[in-house]
């Protein structure tokens, strides 16, 4: 006999006309881990938080541990929250970097009431609460100096301390191959046969075939197929897998020196010496996702450098000059550089409005940008407003509003990050369409799967600043 | 098509008269105010007429409106064809003649003539009307006889073997039988189909573990859920292929629900295809062919819907089928029922 521990049935869940969980249909035993594979990256925060906060839902029911906690009828529901117990492990949640690890399990978890923390018997607990689980880390460490695996470990098992019979594992960013990610899955193995249960959310099935016991494939809001460990075969997984043979071929670069760091140092940056060229596409391989928020300080000019410098098409980068050829795409920035309550057209000249302030005056000339650009995006350029937009209309506007400003230089930060494999692919072509237009374009990222493969050349970083380098090539994308 | 009579709404007027009503008391109030500003008297009632129309609106708020739209939430939901279980226990209803309606419309759908109208339950009382089973079994027996003096070994196991199938279709008329005994009846339909396909065709029936199949011995399932499933999976997906089909059975025990997956290698199904199949199993009209919930349908998309149909009228919503597939990879159907080892638990389940 194999106990329930969650299951969501029949769950439909509308924004704003939108069915983004449709039909959802799904369940999970106790002490396994599920994968789940969104194909079309619809339903992904739903999911989410109809797990972790027990959002409302339009038509279904939710069940944990056996009893409702969820339904469609508000009279059957329980009170949001206090329902289930289902921990969440992503990059964005995140611990508290200047405490320790045992602090972090212990201190920061709902029903802890000391006042005086006394930190050699956290240490002592924490250590008896490791060998238990298996887990080789010192509780006295600073949640800062963890590495990305022992992050990961660590917020499974501060969820595990606060009682969750089941967490949420989301697109936990270690690359597929890399040792980490072995080390944070055979933790998550180890935690399951405690009797933990897991959902782990990934958009490269290979990260997914790697630990979970089944797979369950979501498109359009609704699961379609659920395989089992014993048939993980090529045959059955073949229209999952990303293959880098379909990307768009991408122009040679040129050799003038647009973007360079001469032996800078900021924060985590240790003398990074490098330059991007003209229409080349350079990798910033960071593992351990140290560098991202001091590179865009540093090139955004909301910070010098400590020492070193940079350098623009051979000046030094200021605020007026230099960081104004510079455009910096945020990961995932559909969330944080759409701007839902204006029109798309809007939204897609603001960026143009600063070298044309005479942009917002009258209608003529953002009437030209609609009709010229209406082939690359769409009839969506038309929409009142951006809410509700297909992914690939959103990312079109970003990256089209960048393309009218026509930067010197691009900076994409972790530019294929919850994205599934249409996405990937529409990325890549907006990507190659600076690259035609000869952009020098520096990628930062901790994951090479999916950056290596529109590149030219990685540059690895390390401990001590750029440790590599290597040449990249069509099929090197793929080691 | 009906009129948009959208004016004659008793909905509307209720509102237009709690905002008619609010109009009065701000007049009012703002007559008290002007009184006490001009004289100077009349500030208490002024105060209490001003405060009064917030408290009105939060308890209007609490105690009609908040009500009210819970109920017209359920009633759409209803009408959009997603449920029958909330609008038969509502927690507010309209009015009594209202909610007579309701529960009459409600009584007509889960009725047991709604269970007797399904087609495949029809041909069944059809044929055991005109047909005279003891004729059947008799004329079975005989062939079988003639059979085994000739030799034919294969023919009288063959003859046997489909005695035993429509004894278990035709003649026994419990509507919950044991696991074991429906899964006897798909083994008789395998053997049969067999004789078909031959080596082109295998079943597997597996429990996920010993204890599994020792827990469900005396489980008890609806009656012909699993051999329409199987002629499905081997109907529309694995008579197509051109390699040899596997059509498994695989039991999952969970303590509280059983959980059966008929897994074929076949063809399986375009998107479109198994969204249509998906939502005639969640749409309540489609389950019981009538709107437009029904759409046109294959036969075997009316095959899972009646097992669907009748899963749901005697367990509840909660429990069913679902249904998942991808062109050229096969299909996956899982049945999901209670645990029950008596026909009186499953009164308890249902809606």
């Amino acid at each position: 006999m194999r106990k329930e521990v969650f299951r969501a049935d029949s769950v439909t869940c509308t924004r704003a006309g939108l069915k983004l969980l449709d039909n959802f249909s799904l369940h999970v035993f106790e002490g396994e881990v599920l994968g789940l594979f969104f194909a079309d990256n619809r339903g992904k925060d739903e999911f989410v938080g109809l797990a972790t906060e027990n959002r409302a839902i339009d038509y279904g029911r939710v069940l944990f541990m056996d009893r409702q906690v969820n339904s469609y009828n508000a009279a059957n529901s329980v009170r949001p929250g206090a329902a289930m117990r289902i921990g969440y492990v992503s990059r964005t949640e995140g611990l508290i970097g200047d405490m320790t690890v045992a602090e972090n399990v212990f201190v920061m978890r709902r029903g802890f009431r000391k006042y005086i923390i006394n930190k050699s018997v956290l240490t002592s607990q924490f250590a008896a609460l490791a060998e238990e689980y298996g887990v080789s880390l010192d509780g006295s460490v600073y949640a800062r100096d963890l590495s990305m695996a022992d992050a990961y470990i660590i917020q499974a098992l501060k969820a595990v301390v606060d009682g969750s019979a089941l967490i949420i594992v989301r697109n936990a960013c270690i690359e597929y191959g890399d040792p980490e990610l072995t080390k944070f899955q055979q933790q998550v193995r180890r935690f399951a046969e405690r009797g933990v249960s897991f959902i782990y959310i990934s958009g490269d099935i290979n990260v997914l075939t790697g630990v979970c016991d089944r797979v369950a494939a979501v498109e359009g809001g609704r699961v379609i197929r659920v395989v089992d460990r014993s048939e993980y075969t090529a045959e059955k997984l073949r229209r999952y897998h990303f293959s880098p043979g379909r990307m768009p071929v991408l122009p040679e670069a040129g050799t003038a020196s647009m973007l360079r760091f001469d032996k800078v140092s900021f924060g985590s940056i240790s003398k990074f010496d490098f330059s991007v060229s003209e229409g080349e596409c350079v990798l910033l391989w960071d593992r351990m996702d140290r560098i991202r928020s001091d590179m865009r300080s540093l090139l955004s000019r909301e910070a010098k450098p400590d020492s070193g410098e940079i350098r623009v098409r051979g000046a030094q980068i200021s605020k007026s000059s230099g960081a104004a050829h510079i455009s910096y795409i945020r990961e995932v920035p559909t969330r944080s550089m759409i701007f839902s309550e204006m029109s798309c057209l809007d939204n897609l000249c603001i960026r143009a409005a600063e070298r044309v302030p005479s942009l917002w005056m009258g209608s003529a000339r953002r009437t030209v940008i609609r009709d010229e650009y209406r082939a690359l995006i769409g009839d969506s350029i038309d929409a009142d407003s951006p809410q509700g937009l297909p992914a690939e209309s959103l990312y079109d506007l970003v990256y089209m509003r960048e393309y009218i400003y026509n930067p010197r230089i691009l900076v994409l930060e972790r530019p294929f990050i919850e994205t599934d494999i249409g996405l990937r692919m529409h990325i890549m072509s907006l990507i190659a369409m600076f690259k035609q237009r000869r952009t020098a374009i520096l990628i930062i990222d901790s994951s090479t799967t999916d950056s290596a493969a529109v590149s030219d050349r990685m540059l690895i970083v390390g401990g001590s600043g750029i440790t590599g380098e290597r040449a990249l090539g069509i099929e090197e994308g793929m080691e | 098509m009906k009129e948009d009579s959208g004016k004659n709404y008793l909905s509307r007027r209720f509102v237009a008269f709690i905002v008619a009503a609010c109009a009065v008391i701000a007049a009012l109030c703002a007559a008290l105010w002007y009184l006490y500003a001009s004289c100077g008297r009349g500030l208490v009632p002024a105060i209490c007429a001003t405060a009064s129309i917030p408290i009105i609106l939060i308890l209007a708020k609490l105690f009609l409106i908040d009500p009210y739209r819970e109920t017209e939430r359920m009633l759409t939901l209803f009408s959009k064809g997603y449920s029958t279980e909330g609008i038969s226990g509502l927690k507010w209803q309209m009015s009594e003649g209202v909610q007579d309606v309701v529960d009459r419309l409600a009584d007509i759908l889960l009725s047991d003539e709604a269970v007797n109208m399904s087609k495949r339950q029809a041909q069944y009382l059809a044929m055991q009307n005109q047909i005279n089973p003891h004729f059947l079994y008799n004329t079975l027996e005989g062939i079988r006889g003639e059979a085994l003096l000739n030799g034919s070994d294969d023919i009288a196991k063959m003859t046997e073997t489909l005695s035993q199938f429509f004894r278990y279709t035709i003649s026994n008329l419990e509507t919950l039988v044991t696991l074991d005994s429906e899964l006897a009846n798909v083994r008789n339909y395998y053997i049969i189909q067999e004789y078909r396909f031959g080596d082109r065709l295998s079943l597997d029936i597996a429990f996920e573990s010993e204890g599994d199949r020792a827990a469900l011995q005396n489980a008890k399932v609806p009656k012909l859920i699993l051999q329409p499933v199987v002629e499905n999976a081997i109907i529309h997906g694995v008579e197509g292929l051109s390699v040899t089909g596997h059509v498994s059975i695989f039991i999952q025990y969970t303590g509280s629900r059983v959980i059966l997956t008929v897994s074929d290698n076949g063809v399986g199904m375009s998107a479109e295809k198994l969204r249509e199949l998906n939502d005639r199993m969640s749409n309540i009209y489609g389950r019981f062919g009538v709107g437009s919930g029904a759409g046109s349908g294959s036969e075997g998309g009316i095959a899972l819907a009646n097992v669907n149909n009748r899963i749901k009228l005697l367990f509840g919503e909660g429990y069913g089928i679902a249904i998942m597939s991808e062109e050229g990879a096969g299909t996956d159907v899982e049945i999901t029922l209670p645990y029950i080892t008596r026909y009186s638990d499953a009164e308890g389940i249902g809606p």
